[in-house]
């Protein structure tokens, strides 16, 4: 018995005596504390997949153009752009003065060998499309053409001349994406293989990388070569790679970080908004349901409308998923006109008649369903198993069974068995959500196109065809706004997609904490951040 | 018994190559690919990528290929992290849930153990009352809960200790303690029927009769024979530890190679699904064995290899 208490004692004494040793704080200047959820595998901007690398990637690279705190593409790299009047031919300049993190200055030919290794077909790279913008882009990633081929050229040093496959009017803002990231030419031919840890990365960007434990943390610090450094505030910055929200609140709680990123669960979000913790940032992101045209019951626009309008999207959007805003169309609130960044895309509401139960019970009668007779009884809703997308789906199905009397089942499905039943065809309704790659209304739109491979519903109108190339070809910002208002209306007239809430996302941050740019697109930038010390 | 293990390791790998066959075939046959996206890839870009890997050759190539290099002991590359191989993550990964599971193992003997006998001697007294209720509690909540509760009393209530996170021995304390609570009581219940039944068998009796001291009985006697059962449970559980620490790793956000078990199923990282389960496969065996040969070491009674002959 004795011995035993002092085995216990022992082993109590050796936890107490390890637990007394404090935490070190260094005398580093301003140090941020941020998580993104995610262990980056790699340092490269051309092959960063993900939105969470992207996070990093972006704070160790700059492109000719960047997002700044407004939300607008300013030049970065470049001083600017002059553009050939058919819209073709772009001239970028780049500015005096720009060098890589160890002193190496950047020209254009870097510019150049990072979008070619971008497109280089060896390389498997899964953001590749972005650069099919570029002439024979597509052609040579598809092994169709040579490197030689493509539209890029350097005119001198300091001079780049990018020949476009048709005119693409929001070329200049599409160069501050990830992929389009400039690397040191002979630095990544030097590598093994480039950016896979800190020495075999080198920055172009605010920040360069100086330490990565693998499954914890990367720590980047201040790029004292970057031409803009002086709007750098933070001296170091720490990106954790917490997966588990619940985790990062107490980590936020307990001041381990500055802010938090992950989706906060529903049980949260209420006591933490109470608390007046939460703070929203608003995404270009889309949730919605595909209906299947394939499914003969489903490709009668009098149905799709009678079970979109059946469906309450303001209490959708505020009591079921939270935090969120009804849909007004397909087109996310937050996105601007394309001819006049001051106003919004639209200011109508196309989806007026959500929640007008009795129309929807009409159209369904007039379909051939009256009060839900003969309705079939096996359509099934697909969504990805979790606790959101659950409640979601489960009152999707529930308004409809109240308000027509039809019987959907909704079936919960792991990620990929869902995403294979979708890309092939196999599905009735699918629970979507759609977040674009590039700030315009034409990244929404050309999912729905014929034959577009996003395009699962199978939704086709010539019409609305016509229009998308006309909002993808013209240079004339007016024209094409008006092509694509007009095809965003055709597509909820034939109720094409059935929209539900567009997203924010919640987060929490420190007061201490400002100037951290956060993108309609979902990425966070540090390059102006900062964090008042005491 | 030499002749005994090489006879086992010989099976056991046998049995490493049919797990290792139905996890291939397993693998593909689960509707999704690695490179299914939420926004679908672009067809050149996907045909790109499968070249990268292989995986645009037939199944029965990409086996054969596949075997020859786990015969060389190359894993391949993960088809998600992008720049790795299989063989650096558990290279990388292993040894912290390793290391996690090493000190969970040993709370929980060290600790289990004497729990166990002293509920066994003082049978119904109330030491033996409180261990019952403590186990039975520690028994029966998930891990998770047991995580998510010291993280919230010793992290943020008390803040004693950082909430999350691993290298420093605070930060192992927690994970440990939630780790180590259902083996801690399964040890000390089982140490203690075990004890009992040796406590109540004749040569303990004669041994008391005899006139030996009580201490002597049960230090002496009694447990070396009541700890045997304890000990064959022991290698399993320490597997068992070891890859079931996945919610642990995840909840306090340590680097180990639970979690990406999981999440390799769901990427559909064949590789790293294949990897692992030989991997974990090949852990399991072996503790199995070692715990056999232990056993022939501790139990006169039992000699390996001669089961047959009587």
């Amino acid at each position: 018995m004795k011995k035993c208490l002092v085995l216990l004692l022992i082993v109590l004494m050796a936890f107490g005596v390890v637990g007394c040793s404090g935490g070190d704080e260094s005398d580093s200047g301003k140090v941020l504390y941020t998580n993104i959820g995610y262990d980056p595998d790699s340092f490269d901007p051309q092959q960063s997949n993900v939105l969470e690398s992207g996070i990093i990637v972006n704070q160790l690279y700059d492109n000719l153009y960047r997002e700044d705190p407004n939300g607008e593409f300013v030049p970065s790299l470049a001083e600017g752009y002059t553009v050939s009047d058919d819209g073709l031919v772009y001239t970028f300049t780049l500015r005096d003065g720009i060098t890589f993190a160890d002193g190496t200055p950047i020209t254009v030919e870097d510019v150049i060998y990072s979008w070619t290794r971008a497109l280089e077909p060896s390389n498997g790279f899964e953001y590749a499309y972005q650069l099919y913008y570029i002439k024979n882009g597509a052609a040579f990633n598809a092994g169709e053409a040579s490197a030689d081929e493509l539209g890029l050229k350097a005119v001198d040093d300091k001079t780049l001349e990018v020949t476009l496959e048709s005119p693409t009017p929001y070329f200049a803002s599409l160069t501050g994406f990830i992929t389009y990231g400039v690397v040191c030419k002979e630095f990544v031919e030097a590598q093994e293989t480039y950016g896979v840890d800190v020495d075999s990365t080198l920055s172009s960007g605010p920040f360069v990388v100086a330490e990565h434990v693998k499954g914890q943390y990367v720590k980047l610090v201040k790029n004292e070569n970057y031409w803009d450094k002086d709007s750098v505030n933070l001296d170091e910055l720490y990106i954790y790679c917490v997966e588990e929200s619940s985790t990062e609140i107490q980590m936020y709680e307990t001041g381990q970080l500055d802010m938090t990123y992950l989706n906060i669960p529903s049980a949260d979000q209420t006591r933490l908004s109470e608390e007046g913790l939460l703070k929203t940032w608003s995404t270009a992101n889309t949730h919605y349901i595909q209906a299947n045209y394939d499914t003969e019951v489903l490709s009668d626009v009098r149905v799709r409308k009678a079970l979109e309008y059946a469906l309450d999207l303001d209490a959708i959007a505020t009591s079921v998923v939270l935090n969120s805003e009804a849909a007004t169309g397909f087109i996310p609130r937050g996105m601007t006109a394309v001819d006049d960044a001051s106003k919004p895309f639209k200011d109508t509401d196309l989806l007026e008649d959500a929640g007008n139960v009795e129309l929807a019970q009409q159209l369904l009668a007039e379909a051939g369903y009256p009060n839900g007779e003969g309705f079939p009884t096996d359509l099934e809703l697909l969504y990805t198993t979790g606790e959101a997308n659950k409640a979601l789906a489960e009152a999707i199905v529930q308004m409809w069974k109240e308000n027509l009397n039809i019987e959907v089942q909704a079936v919960n499905l792991e990620g990929k068995v869902r995403l294979d039943r979708k890309n092939t065809g196999d599905f009735d309704f699918s629970l979507d959500g759609w977040t674009s790659d590039y700030l315009d209304p034409y990244s929404f739109l050309e999912i729905f196109e014929t034959d577009n491979q996003y395009n699962n519903s199978h939704y086709s109108n010539t019409e609305y065809d016509d229009l998308l190339k006309v909002a993808k070809t013209s240079s004339d910002q007016s024209e094409r706004q008006e092509a694509m208002v007009k095809a965003e209306e055709i597509l909820l007239e034939d109720m094409g997609v059935m929209p539900l809430y567009v997203g924010t996302k919640s987060y929490m941050e420190s007061d201490a904490v400002s100037g951290v740019v956060r993108s309609e697109l979902g990425l966070m930038d540090f390059k102006w951040a900062d964090k008042v010390t005491e | 018994m030499f002749k005994y293990i090489l006879k086992r390791i010989a099976l056991s790998i046998v049995i490493v190559f049919v797990i290792a066959t139905i996890t291939f075939f397993l693998c593909h046959a689960i509707p999704g690919g690695p490179f299914d996206r939420e926004k679908p890839l672009n067809p050149t870009i996907l045909e790109n990528l499968n070249k990268k890997y292989n995986l645009d050759k037939p199944l029965g190539e990409q086996y054969i290929d596949y075997m020859v290099d786990v015969a060389k002991l190359d894993l391949g590359p993960s088809y998600y992290y992008t720049n790795q191989t299989v063989n650096d993550f558990i290279e990388r990964c292993f040894p912290v849930s390793f290391l996690l599971g090493v000190c969970a193992m040993l709370v929980a003997v060290v600790l289990g153990i004497p729990a166990g006998i002293i509920s066994a001697l003082k049978q119904n007294g109330w030491q033996d009352n409180i261990l019952k209720i403590l186990t039975t509690i520690l028994v029966s909540l998930p891990n998770f809960v047991i995580a998510s509760g010291l993280m919230y009393i010793l992290g943020y209530k008390l803040e004693l200790l950082p909430v999350a996170l691993w290298g420093t021995p605070q930060q192992m304390i927690m994970p440990v303690l939630a780790l180590s609570a259902y083996p801690l009581s399964y040890i000390t219940k089982m140490m203690k029927s075990s004890m009992l039944e040796v406590m109540s068998s004749d040569y303990i009796r004669t041994a008391r009769s005899k006139g030996v001291s009580k201490f002597m009985v049960t230090y002496k006697h009694a447990l070396k024979n009541a700890i045997l059962p304890v000990i064959t449970v022991m290698g399993p559980m320490f597997a068992g530890i070891i890859t079931g620490s996945l919610v642990v790793e995840k909840i306090f956000a340590i680097p180990g190679l639970g979690q990406q078990f999981t999440e390799a199923i769901f990427n559909r990282d064949y590789t790293m699904i294949m990897g692992l389960t030989i991997f974990y496969s090949i852990l399991l065996i072996s503790s199995i064995l070692i715990v056999d040969i232990v056993y022939a070491i501790v139990d006169p009674r039992i000699k390996l290899g001669k089961e047959k002959v009587e």
